[in-house]
C-alpha cells in the first residue's frame, strides 16, 4: 500500500533543465513541500487506485481558501520501510470522515531522513496532477452524495458558489435528459 | 524602412508585410522581442511626456500576438505593422535582429497594427481594446511586490499576501498592471517560482477587464525559458479553461522538452478540448 504527499509537481521534475543540478540530486525548492511540524510529516495511505486519490484531493481541498490543482506523490510503502520511518496513525482534520482514517505522521524525522525521503521522491516516487477543474468537480459530486460535510468546508464562499454553479448545471443536464 | 537616426518618438504606418520564418524557435523569440520592444517604447512615451499617435500606438498585448500569424508555408505573417524609434535596443542573433528589422545603430523596430482594426476585423466590440500604457513606476512596484514574495511559502490553494496584494493590484490599475506584470514576467526579470505563482493567480481570478491579456500572457508564459513559469502558466490557463488557447498549448508541447511538464501540458490541451 503507498502513501501521498501533497506536493507542487514543478518542484520534482527529474531533469528541470537546471544546468548546475547533477542527474538524482534533490532541488533544494522541492524540500518545501516536505514542510514538518514538530518533526512529523503529514501523508495519507491508501490503496493507490484513481478513485482513492480522488478522495484524498477532495479531503485536503476542504482544508483551503480556494478550489486548486491537487499534485501529489505516492511513495511505495517497501521504499518507507527502507528509510526506516517511523509512523503512526492520527485521524486528519479535513471534512472528509472517510480519508480522515487514512491519515498517517512520519514521525521522529531527521534533516537527513527527510533529505533521504525527497531522494526516494524524486528516485522512485510517482508524481501527479489532478486539475482544478476536475477538482471542482470531485467536490462537487462528493457533496452531492455526502461524502464531505459541507459545514466543516473551509473553502471561501465564491467557490463554494463555483461547486454549486457546477451541480446545479449537472441537474439541468440530467434533467432536459 | 528609414534607418536614420533620431531622437524622439517617430511613429507612423506602414503596409502589411510577410516575413520568411523557417523555425519556430526564431518565430517564437521575434514575438518575445516585438512584445519587449513594445513594452519599453510605452515607458519611452511615457518619458517623453509625449502622448501616442492613436492612430497607431494603442495596442493591446493580446493584439501584438494576434498580429503575428503563421503565413502560407513556414511563414510569419507580421499584419500592418508601425514603426517607432524606441530608446533600448534588445541584444538578438543577426538573423533574428534582420528579421524583426531593428538594429542596433538605428534603434527602429515595428509594432503591430492598432487592437481595434483586428478586434474590427474578429467582430469585437470597439470598447474591447485597452491601451497599454505601462509606467515604469508600476513595473517597480511589481517588481517590489515579486522581490517581497520570494520569501514566502506558496501553499497550493491558500491565499497569501503576494496573492491579495497582485489581484488588488491588478483590479485597481487593469492592463497597465498586468503590462507591468507581462514586461516583468516575459523579459524573465523576476523570480521563477514567484512568477509561476502569479500566472496561477492571473489564471484563477475574476476579472473580465483583464480577461484578454491575462490569457494572453499566459499563452506567451508557455514559452519562456523556466520550466516552473512554464508550469505556472500551463496551471493559468487550465483555471481559465478558455478553448482559444489550445493552439498555443500544441506549439508549446511540440516544444516541451521537461517529460513531466509535456504530460501536464497535454492534460491541460485534453481539458480544453473536451468542453
Amino acid at each position: 500500500m503507498p502513501y501521498v504527499r501533497q506536493v507542487n509537481k514543478a518542484k520534482w521534475y527529474r531533469d528541470p533543465e537546471l544546468p548546475w543540478l547533477q542527474p538524482g540530486q534533490v532541488p533544494a525548492d522541492a524540500l518545501s513541500d516536505l514542510k514538518t511540524s514538530d518533526n512529523e510529516l503529514s501523508v495519507f495511505y491508501t490503496d493507490g487506485n484513481k478513485s482513492s486519490i480522488e478522495q484524498i484531493a477532495v479531503a485536503m481541498t476542504t482544508t483551503k481558501d480556494d478550489i486548486h490543482n491537487f499534485d501529489y506523490a505516492i511513495l511505495h510503502e517497501e521504499d518507507i520501510d527502507q528509510l526506516n520511518v517511523r509512523v503512526v496513525s492520527k485521524p486528519g482534520k479535513t471534512a472528509h470522515d472517510a480519508v480522515n482514517s487514512w491519515h498517517r505522521d512520519f514521525i521522529e524525522l531527521t534533516g537527513q531522513k527527510l533529505l533521504d525521503l525527497a531522494g526516494v521522491i524524486l528516485a522512485r516516487g510517482e508524481i501527479q496532477r489532478v486539475l482544478p477543474k476536475q477538482v471542482c468537480q470531485l467536490m462537487a459530486r462528493a457533496m452531492v452524495s455526502g461524502q464531505i460535510d459541507r459545514s466543516k468546508v473551509k473553502l471561501k464562499p465564491d467557490e463554494l458558489a463555483k461547486i454549486d454553479r457546477y451541480n446545479s448545471q449537472m441537474d439541468r443536464l440530467e434533467s432536459s435528459s | 524602412m528609414n534607418t536614420s537616426e533620431t531622437t524622439m518618438p517617430v511613429v507612423q504606418s506602414t503596409t502589411r508585410r510577410s516575413y520568411p520564418c523557417t523555425e519556430s524557435e526564431t518565430a517564437i523569440r521575434c514575438m518575445q522581442s516585438l512584445l519587449t520592444l513594445f513594452m519599453t517604447s510605452q515607458t519611452d512615451l511615457r518619458s517623453h511626456e509625449k502622448e501616442p499617435d492613436e492612430s497607431t500606438v494603442p495596442l493591446s498585448l493580446g493584439s501584438i500576438f494576434e498580429g503575428i500569424q503563421k503565413g502560407p508555408g513556414e511563414s510569419l505573417q507580421l499584419f500592418d505593422l508601425a514603426q517607432k524609434v524606441v530608446e533600448e535596443h534588445f541584444t538578438q542573433p543577426d538573423r533574428l535582429r534582420g528579421f524583426t528589422e531593428f538594429t542596433a545603430d538605428t534603434r527602429q523596430v515595428r509594432l503591430l497594427r492598432p487592437a481595434h482594426e483586428l478586434d474590427e476585423q474578429r467582430g469585437l466590440p470597439a470598447s474591447s481594446t485597452r491601451r497599454l500604457n505601462v509606467g515604469e513606476e508600476m513595473i517597480s512596484q511589481i517588481e517590489t511586490l515579486f522581490g517581497t514574495a520570494r520569501e514566502l511559502y506558496f501553499e497550493d490553494g491558500m491565499e497569501n499576501d503576494f496573492a491579495r496584494e497582485l489581484i488588488r493590484l491588478i483590479r485597481q490599475h487593469g492592463n497597465r498592471a498586468i503590462g507591468a506584470l507581462t514586461h516583468l514576467i516575459v523579459t524573465e526579470k523576476v523570480n521563477a517560482g514567484v512568477a509561476s505563482e502569479a500566472l496561477r493567480w492571473l489564471g484563477c481570478m475574476d476579472d473580465p477587464n483583464t480577461y484578454r491579456d491575462r490569457l494572453w500572457l499566459l499563452e506567451r508564459s508557455l514559452y519562456c525559458s523556466s520550466a516552473r513559469v512554464r508550469d505556472g502558466a500551463a496551471l493559468g490557463i487550465a483555471f481559465m479553461d478558455d478553448p482559444r488557447a489550445t493552439e498555443h498549448l500544441r506549439e508549446a508541447i511540440k516544444r516541451e522538452r521537461v517529460a513531466e511538464l509535456k504530460r501536464d501540458l497535454e492534460q491541460v490541451l485534453e481539458q480544453l478540448e473536451s468542453r
